[in-house]
């Protein structure tokens, strides 16, 4: 059984290659701190585009990227090597990737030799003013600031209740 | 003469990053031809290519099938094992059973995305000199 800490762990050390290796990003000195010194919920975070991607297995639910549009189009930007002023299909695609590589590294990190611990679906992209997500019933709730030179983002895994 | 690379990708973000982590490297030359799916890359293969660098997931065919279809293409070319065009798949799946998966498939060199320049450098460095 995985804990809520070895996950959060998990996506901070995942994003903190992200940043080493394809975005020009740093993490700041608090994320290195345990438990991280922030206090947000999922309905307090700003999040002009949700990137989503479904997670089945030995654990099921999503794993979603929460992003305000100028970090969104800054991280597009920067990947695409182009400068956008607003959401795009670019933009969606960019990120989209991102969230991939998030999905993925978790998936690499908690997996044994034998099994993987989970499969991934391709990556939703969600916009637009007063959208609500709806997770359904019995679902466990992690929420991952990232927080770095650019800004503060989000990552929220949501897992049926083991 | 500068080697050409197929990169076989659906995202173009992952292809522009090969691009931009050869830029400046031994491989800044290469000619990098781009084919946005397994399909398209089975219509740019040919025997001109040196090195074939490919995504896993993609809309259609796999990396995977992607990868045995061209061992089945170069074997009607009567190529020998040591004449094999190297693959290089790149890509967010990397626990060991699925490496294993793409050894098995003919893939020579795996990097798991993120990846840094050294590390598809190093790649290149490996399927091409041995």
């Amino acid at each position: 059984m995985i804990t809520h800490e070895q996950f959060i762990d998990t996506i901070v050390a995942t994003c903190a290659e992200i940043f080493e290796m394809m975005l020009p990003m740093t993490m700041s000195n608090k994320m290195s701190q345990r438990p991280l010194p922030f206090d947000y919920k999922l309905k307090d975070i700003q999040d002009d585009m949700i990137a989503s991607i479904g997670l089945t297995g030995e654990y099921n639910g999503t794993i979603s990227l929460y992003l305000p549009l100028p970090l969104a189009l800054d991280m597009a930007g920067w990947l695409m090597e182009a400068s956008y002023a607003e959401l795009s299909s670019e933009v969606y695609e960019a990120v989209g990737e991102i969230i991939n590589m998030i999905a993925g590294g978790l998936k690499n990190r908690l997996s044994s030799n034998e099994h993987d611990i989970f499969d991934v679906s391709i990556p939703i992209m969600i916009s637009g003013k007063d959208k609500q997500v709806y997770h359904g019933k019995n679902k466990e709730y992690i929420l991952v600031p990232i927080d770095t030179d650019k800004g503060l983002f989000f990552i929220s895994l949501v897992l049926d209740k083991q | 003469m500068p080697i050409k690379i197929l990169v076989v990708d659906d995202a173009i973000v992952a292809r522009k990053m090969i691009k931009r982590h050869l830029t400046g490297s031994t491989y800044e030359d290469a000619i990098l031809i781009e084919a946005i799916s397994a399909e398209n890359g089975l219509e740019l293969f040919d025997e001109s290519i040196n090195v074939v660098m490919s995504d896993w997931n993609m809309p259609g065919l796999n990396g995977l099938d992607f990868a045995r279809e061209i061992r089945n293409r170069e074997r009607t070319w009567g190529r020998s094992e040591s004449e094999l065009i190297p693959v290089i798949m790149i890509t967010t799946e990397g626990t060991a059973q699925k490496v294993n998966l793409a050894k098995d498939a003919g893939v020579n060199e795996y990097i798991v995305k993120p990846f840094s320049a050294a590390q598809l450098v190093d790649a290149l460095n490996n399927v091409l000199e041995g």
